[in-house]
Formats: C-alpha cells, structure tokens, sequence
C-alpha cells in the first residue's frame, strides 16, 4: 500500500485529520527520491561497462600484453590516487567507493599477470596474495560498510579456502587451517574498539565475525554423526588451538573498558562455539544416538544462550536466527528418530511441543521488549 | 598520524604487482623459445572458458613415472635434427634447458604402451581468433611456440602451424 493510500485510510478511520495528512505528504516528498530513474540510468551504466568489458575480452589476445599490464598498473595507480583525494577533501562515501574499486583492481591484476604469464597454482594462493597486499589498504582506509564488508568476505574466504584445500595435509599445515578457523574471532576483534575506521566499517567486521563463528560452530555440529578417532580428534584440537586463543583475547579485549562488544554477547559468541566445535570435533565419539542426543543438546544449548545474549541487548534479528537455528534443529530430530511408528510419533510430539514452546518464548519476549518501549 | 601508513597500505600492491610483473618479464626475456609439436588437442570448452589443451609430441626418454606424482619432475630439453626431445633429468648431468613440470602446470598422464607418460598444457584462445585457430587444428599438424626460462617453466605462448618456420 503507498504511503498515499495508507494516510487515506488513517483519515478515514479518524485516526489523524486531513491538515495533518497533507502535511506528512509534503514532509516525505521532500526525502522522495527518483528510484525508478535511479534503477534506469544505473542499468544504462551497467550494460555500458558490460559492453565495454565484453568488447575487450573478444578481442583480448589481440591486444599486446604490455598494453594490458601498463593499463592495469596505470588504472590501480589512478584508483588510489583518486581514493587519496577524495579522502583528503572529507568525501568520506566516495572514497570508500574508490578504495572498493582499487581492491578489485589488485585481484584484477592478480588475475591478468596470471594470465599473461601462464602462472598456474591453487586459488588460495592468489586469494591469499589478494588478502595480503589489498587487506592492508582497506583496513587503514575502510570507513564504511562497503569496504568493511569486503575485507571481512576476503579474510573469511581465503584461508577458508587454503584450509579446505589443504585438509589433508598434517603437520603445519593443521595450524594454518586453525588460523583460518580464528579468522571470525580475530574480525570481532577488531571490531571491538573504536577506531579510525568508521562505524559502518566495524559494524560488517562484527556481523561478518558473528555469522561466520556460529556458522563454523553449527556445520562442526555434523560431526556428531561421524565416528570420530582419536586421531582425528587430536587433529582437531590442533586445528582449534589458534581459534581458542584469539576468541579467548577477543574475550578479554571485549570486557575491557574501551570495547563497545554487547556483554551478555560475549560468551555465547566467543565461547560458547569454540566448546561446541572442541566437544563435536576433539573428542573422540562413535556414531550412536547417544552422540546425536548429547550433539542435539549441545547445538540447542549453544543457540539458547546466544537467544539469551540477543534477547538481553534487543537484538531482534539475532535472535530470530537463534530460535530458527534451534527450531530446525529440533525438525531434524524427527527424521534422525524415523524408526518405528511409535518412535516416529513419540518425537513428532515432543519436538511439536519443543517448537509450541519455543514460539510461546518468542512471543512472550517480543511482547516484553514493546512494554518495555 | 595515519597517513603514512595508509600511504604505504596503497603503494604495497603496485609494488609487489610490479616487482612480479618485472620478475616474470626479466624471466621472458631470457627464456628461450621451443617449437614443440602437439597433438591430441580438445576443441575448446565452452564450460572451461576459452583455452585449448593439447599434448606435447616431444619424443620422451627415460623413465617418466615419477612425473605422475603430484610433485612432478624435471626434464631436460634437446632438439636433435629438427626434432624435440625431452629427457627425464639424471642427477648431476649438464641441462641448458631444465623443464620442473610441476611449476610448468604440465599435466602427467599414463600413455600406451604401458609405461609410457603424456604431458599436456593448455592456452588461452580469444573469441576472434578461435574459428581460425580451430580451422587449422583440424586441417594440419601444429605446433605451440613456448618459452622456457631460468625458473624451468614452459610458457606456452601461441599455436601455429608447423610449416610457419622455426
């Protein structure tokens, strides 16, 4: 319904009068902006760089590849040129749009030197290299969430992918893949202490670290249905020594005085799934119902108390996930339990109590939050 | 306080890009450029984007199994009467021209008869001059023209026709 429409039926039903719609109208205009105008040019633009860019592509190995190079260089230089003056003239917006673009730049040129010098070799290594030399840039220039949110995807993505790409290789290589499981806590880190970098900037930082945590957290929880060595056991606890360790110092950084991290958030988030990864993935467990049942309890446990931190600061979509998380967990106990009919039924009731209950909690929370409003 | 850091945030990537542009360019510079015959080439694929693999028609001395390891090995480029050779390296032996597979992205596969291994690369074709490119795989032999440099690997440069000199 438009916002013309709505006021018409505020009218009506006596809730405000005429002069007061009118006026509301001729506020709103004012902030009114041509989206569809917006949305039209913005497809112009977009269909002209495409077919700049496909224009180039089919006549690429006709076009020398010192010309390429000198270009590539020449644009990357003119980027951060660009970026350094907008910054200096307080066009805060526009030079996180060009530092964004001076990023995808050097993985841009990563990609061209590669090309141009048949460079072969797996796609961490170039991720890692984009990490390594962009990173720095947007962390010392990154102001708001455009460029937060790309820092964080690139130091999520590369190591994750150098670690799964290299998940079956020992030695070092179990610490290298604990530093990518740390990468979530490290980002929260960061976040945690105002800094050059603007709001926006550490606010992606710590949704980035928040999702990615309990994300890890929630995928180890398949484990639960492995049997689990001792071997592979120790494996693990390698592997989530360096993510115990920076979740541990965002822990303390988090309590300090200077950190603005929500407190009834800090052990759900940073400890809560670093004992739910050791316990489905460093201990040694068989696959039996009583593993599932103990992993059910833990993964529930781990998403209540993180409802519980989201409640208690008013952080309304956390808290959705959490109870969705737990809701759809609760569903899968169904199908783990399928067996007899009786069985079948026995957990079809429970969990459709569990879930009744559940949604009762969340009401009865969203209730106390309006009356507290 | 921050702008010099942030000023050196921005000059890292032009300068690590350019000192490997520089390096890999110096490396070009003093390889030396192979004609070696191919064959067994795939059309392109369209899902793979725009490169053509094919097979080294070098002649293959020596024992080339270790070659099938994921660490690859080194072989020793010679031409003898017009024809390429590639011979498995024997330690301490003299090699002008080392070839390291595995830095060359050489694929090693089992050939026949048994025992035998090929080595494929590919390269990258644009859209305009693949119909042509792919006129003359079908028609005539052909060879790609690569450069081996001093970091042992096999750049392969371009496809052409083996009666294009050389």
């Amino acid at each position: 319904m438009s916002l013309e429409q709505r006021l018409e039926s505020w009218v009506e039903a006596g809730l405000i009068d005429r002069s007061a719609a009118d006026r509301i109208l001729v506020h709103e205009a004012k902030d009114r902006r041509p989206v569809v105008l917006w949305a039209i040019s913005g497809l112009g633009l977009l269909a002209l760089l495409l077919g700049i860019l496909l224009l180039i592509s089919a006549n690429w190995d006709r076009i020398a590849d010192w010309l390429k190079l000198s270009v590539h260089m020449l644009t990357l230089a003119g980027a951060g040129a660009a970026f350094w003056w907008a910054r200096e003239r307080g066009r805060g917006k526009l030079a996180d749009g060009l530092l964004f673009v001076f990023a995808g730049l050097v993985l841009g040129g990563i990609a061209l030197q590669a090309q141009v010098f048949q460079l072969t070799g797996p796609v961490w290594q170039a991720l890692m290299l984009w990490l390594a030399i962009a990173g720095p840039a947007l962390l010392a220039g990154g102001v708001t969430r455009l460029t937060g949110t790309l820092f964080a995807l690139m130091a999520i993505i590369a190591p994750a992918v150098m670690a799964t790409q290299s998940i079956d290789d020992g030695g070092l290589w179990r610490l290298a893949q604990g530093m990518a499981m740390a990468v979530p806590a490290l980002l929260l880190l960061l976040s945690m202490q105002p800094s050059h970098n603007g709001p926006g900037f550490r606010l992606a930082l710590r949704e980035a670290g928040i999702v990615s945590i309990l994300a890890g957290a929630s995928i180890a929880h398949f484990a639960w249905a492995s049997h689990i060595t001792a071997p592979q056991a120790l494996d693990n606890a390698v592997r989530l020594a360096p993510a115990a360790l920076a979740s541990l110092a965002a822990f303390a950084v988090g309590r300090g005085p200077a950190s603005d991290f929500p407190r009834p958030l800090l052990l759900p988030i940073l400890i809560g799934p670093v004992l739910a990864f050791a316990a489905a993935l460093a201990l040694p467990h068989p696959d039996g119902a009583a593993s599932r049942l103990i992993g059910l309890v833990l993964f529930v446990g781990m998403w209540i108390a993180v409802a519980q931190g989201a409640a208690r600061v008013g952080l309304n979509s956390l808290f959705a996930v959490a109870v969705a998380a737990i809701a759809i967990r609760i569903f899968i106990v169904y199908i783990e339990l399928f067996g007899s009919l009786a069985a079948t039924g026995g957990g079809l009731v429970a969990g459709g109590l569990l879930l009744v209950g559940l949604s009762w909690i969340w009401h009865r929370v969203v209730i106390r939050r309006k009356a507290a409003a | 306080m921050k702008n010099p850091w942030l000023a050196a945030a921005l000059l890292l990537p032009l300068l690590v890009l350019g000192q490997s542009m520089w390096r890999h360019q110096a490396n070009l510079s003093a390889a030396g450029e192979w004609r070696i015959p191919i064959t067994g080439y795939d059309p392109r694929d369209p899902l793979r984007g725009q490169y053509i693999r094919f097979t080294y028609g070098w002649e293959l001395r020596g024992d080339a199994k270790p070659c099938l390891a994921e660490s690859g090995c080194h072989l020793c480029l010679t031409q003898e009467q017009g024809r390429v050779i590639a011979t498995m390296e024997t330690p301490g032996e003299h090699c002008p021209a080392r070839l390291d597979t595995r830095a060359s992205d050489l694929r090693a596969s089992p050939g026949f008869p048994s025992g035998a291994v090929t080595f494929s690369s590919r390269i990258f074709v644009s859209e305009t001059s693949a119909p042509v490119l792919e006129a003359q795989l079908r028609n005539g032999p052909m060879q790609v023209v690569a450069a081996l440099g001093p970091d042992q690997r096999l750049v392969n440069r371009r496809i052409e026709p083996q009666d294009s000199g050389g």
